[in-house]
């Protein structure tokens, strides 16, 4: 990977890092801190790593590794961190009104991935967020097919209850 | 077939992203089954939410610590624009640095100031003088007293003060 390349690169994937990281870590320090890490570690590997669909797996498996071993790190506090951009938790609001704005969705959304461990949370974005291939997220995580589907059939499940449970029309 | 086999046919589906790949029976059951047709729904929908949740772009101070780790790291880097400014003033103040080393190392010594025997010289030659001055200033005195005492003063005065021994050198 030549320099012109490697701009290219962040400039192309590192919001999408960032994302998967806050997604992942629910901490934005933290999660500006491993995006960072990564592109610097992409630098350093650049000769062992092709452009393209390569690069993004390359960086999404390098942020996923460093994201665990902070929650690692992070065993002795509890894991959920409150997101800026999540919604209060005690904001019940029971009623039938069903809630319709797409920020009170996304906030329930967000609410709802914060529940699911931390493997099937970064099943369900980096497919359902980031859009990538089975095989692709097979490789990144190191899982069976049949067990990524069955996890992320199981992830999807949670995130539908906990959105029906808060009258929610996801 | 059940709704819990007709649910994995729906997440399957989904898994492809080709709603359209749904068999005929499983369409059968949910034109028949408003649970799994809700189910279907649910699932669309929250495919839906999930792509549309807010990205969070990366903060410019971390892209920034990225150049600066990688790309500005190496020499002959490109700079940023605020990494080039303080480029620049760090080099400037190296050259004004050096500038000034270099002038206070190699600049001409000032000339010599007179040596002692020259002073010596110089002084000797200047107390001469002024001896010659003085006395050349008191002669002149002396005669112009003469010829005012000449003019104004009686003879008997000018007597008296003839019998005065003189005080010419």
């Amino acid at each position: 990977m030549t320099t012109n390349e490697f701009e290219a690169a962040v400039m192309e994937h590192k919001d999408r890092v960032h994302n998967y990281a806050r997604g992942i870590l629910r901490d934005p320090e933290d999660a500006k801190d491993v995006a960072q890490e990564c592109l610097i570690r992409l630098w350093r590997h650049r000769e062992q790593v092709e452009p393209g669909t390569r690069c993004r797996s390359w960086l999404l498996r390098s942020a996923h590794n460093l994201c665990i071993d902070r929650l690692r790190r992070r065993s002795s506090r509890p894991e959920i961190v409150r997101d800026e951009g999540a919604a209060d938790p005690t904001d019940a609001r029971p009623g039938p009104e069903r809630l319709t704005s797409s920020a009170e969705v996304a906030g329930r959304l967000e609410r709802a991935l914060l529940d699911l461990d931390h493997r099937d949370r970064a099943i369900v974005l980096l497919r359902e967020v980031e859009g990538l291939a089975y095989e692709e997220i097979a490789e990144l995580l190191d899982l069976k097919m049949g067990t990524l589907k069955a996890t992320l059939h199981r992830a999807r499940e949670k995130l539908r209850h906990a959105l029906v449970r808060a009258e929610v029309t996801p | 077939m059940t709704c819990e086999q007709i649910r994995l046919h729906i997440h399957e589906a989904h898994d492809d992203d080709n709603l359209g790949a749904i068999p005929e029976a499983v369409r059968a059951h949910l034109a028949a089954c408003g649970a799994c047709r809700e189910f279907n729904d649910d699932l669309e929908s929250l495919s839906h939410a999930l792509r549309a949740l807010p990205r969070v772009r990366l903060p410019e101070d971390a892209l920034d610590a990225v150049w600066r780790e990688t790309i500005h790291a190496r020499p002959g880097g490109l700079p940023t624009s605020a990494g080039f400014w303080r480029l620049a003033a760090a080099a400037s103040f190296v050259a004004a640095l050096s500038t000034a080393t270099l002038y206070f190392v190699f600049a001409p010594a000032p000339p010599p100031g007179p040596s002692a025997v020259e002073l010596a010289r110089a002084s000797a030659q200047a107390e001469m003088v002024f001896g010659y001055t003085a006395r050349a200033l008191a002669a002149t005195r002396d005669a112009t007293t003469d010829r005012v005492l000449a003019s104004k003063v009686s003879p008997a005065v000018r007597a008296a003060a003839a019998s005065r021994p003189s005080r010419r050198p």
